[in-house]
């Protein structure tokens, strides 16, 4: 299917450009290439450059085109004289100059066998974050105890993907600076103390093209910690609005709730305004969205070891994170928060929270990498490319602002006169004029009297 | 998924196509129009490896091949049209002004 849309618009293409060749009418000829244009801006879609396809459009159907035709009009220059048609060699050199090129191309295309190129490395188009939720464990590592075994009771990890260090030394509570890219498809992850590549635990995950996958690594004891991917966010984020999922990573909490804080308790233990309910420990909640406009208020109970509240036969713990500035969300964007628990002084575990920011991966041939490509890494280039702009404007400016041919005045027709027009008169008359002619007196000073 | 080499064999023959046009046509406006389509081949053919090899590179190349190509333009009118204006004709076989 996909290749007889390619044979279709490749050969509007070519039949574009061969009408584009042959019309006598440059007019023909201008709308015909605009025709090859939309064609190859089909192509590029197909080929993942959609922003490029909307330039090709608005760049060279749009603004070169018309540039093309205002001067064709401007000209007159539609059809070339007939009388001209006679070429030396007329069709002779075009022809054969394209037969030799196909001729080239052709023996290039038998020589590599018709394939180009060895395998192309994958795109690295997804993204893997890692969100450390282990709490550190009541007792340190034992006195002599080697580089694994002090990691480990220090709880710093290293990440390695398919056998490749990703992440090093990473500590609880790390969630910005923990992704990076993979290429889509199935992957070995291996938790291994930090410093040694031991694999202490090992998850077997699958990422998709474009998706960006969050695994959070919990647990309380040695023999507890766990990788788990979360799940992925797929509501797409409206206006002022913030996408939150929780993650239960709560040792001891084998289901919270997350509500309202300035819900009601019902007599039955329930409360009035849940936000998300029943998360189970190691599972990701659903989408919650957060309308910032109002106030986000929000509290997790059951579990940890905060406030006790009873109601009803339940005891509920309340664990007041509302509080505490780091929960910070933002709208239009998507946040994975981890529950999860902080060893305190005294061995016991708070709870605490961790927000992880969803950062989507960027997509092959999507504006956002076109512009970090041009404006980070081609940065120079892009400037000199600006100049060249700027040159051949002025360079428009100048070829074509130049004066027109109006005749000069000639010398003849004005005569230079050195002498004052007076004395000349008066030598040919033989009267003094200046005499007679009346003198402007220069105007009396007046003295004005101003009235006090 | 079509294959990247069915798009540099269409490039190919856009790219002769235009060609052809540059040595076969006597209006210059139709000569740049030839131009055009050879620098659309080869941003096909650019584009057409950009994804063979995953990398945005060749579509960055794209954009400074259409910046340079909306550059030439502009100057290559603003010459026909100051050619005109002086010789009246801008068929490309009769100007040899700077034949010796």
């Amino acid at each position: 299917m996909e290749f007889l849309l390619f044979t279709g618009v490749g050969a509007l293409a070519i039949i574009a450009a061969v009408a584009m060749l042959i019309s006598d009418n440059a007019v023909h000829s201008a709308l015909f290439l605009i025709g090859n244009f939309l064609c190859v801006a089909f192509l590029y879609l197909m080929l993942e450059a959609p922003f490029l396809a909307m330039v090709q459009i608005a760049v060279y159907a749009g603004a070169i085109m018309v540039l093309f035709l205002f001067v064709i009009m401007l000209l007159g220059a539609e059809k070339t004289p007939q009388a001209s048609d006679k070429r030396r060699l007329g069709w002779v050199p075009g022809v054969a100059l394209a037969a030799a090129l196909s001729f080239i191309f052709a023996v290039g295309a038998a020589v590599s066998g018709g394939q180009i190129g060895t395998a192309p490395a994958p795109a690295e188009d997804a993204l893997m974050q890692v969100v450390h939720a282990a709490p550190l464990p009541a007792e340190p590592a034992p006195e002599g105890a080697n580089e694994a075994r002090v990691a480990i009771a220090e709880r710093r990890f290293d990440i390695y993907v398919d056998g490749a260090l990703k992440l090093e030394g990473i500590e609880y509570g790390a969630t910005e600076g923990t992704s990076f890219t993979v290429s889509a498809g199935e992957h070995i992850v291996q938790l291994s103390p930090a410093g040694t590549n031991v694999p202490l635990k090992t998850a077997t995950v699958t990422v998709e093209s474009g998706q960006a996958l969050t695994l959070v690594l919990h647990g309380d004891t040695d023999a507890s910690l766990s990788l788990t991917p979360a799940e992925p966010f797929d509501a797409v984020v409206a206006r002022n609005t913030a996408a939150v999922k929780f993650f239960n990573a709560l040792p001891d909490a084998t289901s919270i709730d997350v509500v309202d804080i300035q819900s009601e308790l019902f007599d039955d233990g329930r409360r009035v305004t849940p936000i998300v309910e029943s998360v189970a420990y190691g599972a990701t909640s659903k989408t919650a969205l957060f309308n910032l406009r109002e106030a986000s208020n929000w509290t997790v109970i059951e579990g940890g070891s905060a406030e006790k509240v009873k109601a009803g036969d339940r005891t509920f713990i309340l664990v007041r994170v509302n509080n505490t500035p780091v929960i910070e969300y933002r709208p239009e964007r998507a946040y994975l928060t981890v529950i999860t628990g902080l060893r305190a002084p005294d061995g016991t575990l708070q709870p605490n929270v961790l927000k992880a920011q969803q950062v989507s991966p960027l997509v092959f041939g999507s504006p956002q990498v076109i512009g970090q490509r041009l404006f980070i890494d081609y940065a120079l280039p892009m400037q000199l490319v600006a100049v060249l702009l700027l040159a051949a404007m002025i360079g428009v400016i100048v070829l074509t602002l130049r004066k027109e041919h109006t005749p000069k005045p000639s010398r003849a027709l004005r005569r230079k006169v050195s002498r004052p027009l007076t004395s000349v008169i008066a030598s040919q008359t033989g009267t003094d004029v200046l005499h007679d002619t009346p003198q402007l007196t220069a105007p009396q000073e007046q003295t004005e009297t101003v009235g006090d | 998924m079509v294959q990247t080499e069915s798009f540099v064999i269409l490039s190919m023959i856009l790219f002769a196509l235009g060609a052809m046009g540059v040595l076969v046509r006597r209006n210059p406006i139709l000569v740049f129009m030839s131009v055009e389509l050879m620098l659309n081949a080869a941003n096909l053919a650019l584009v057409a490896f950009a994804r063979e090899w995953g990398h945005a590179d060749g579509q960055l190349f794209v954009f400074f091949v259409i910046t340079v190509a909306a550059a030439e333009v502009a100057v290559g009118l603003a010459l026909i049209v100051a050619i005109f204006r002086t010789k009246r004709n801008i068929n490309i076989d009769e100007l040899h002004l700077m034949e010796g």
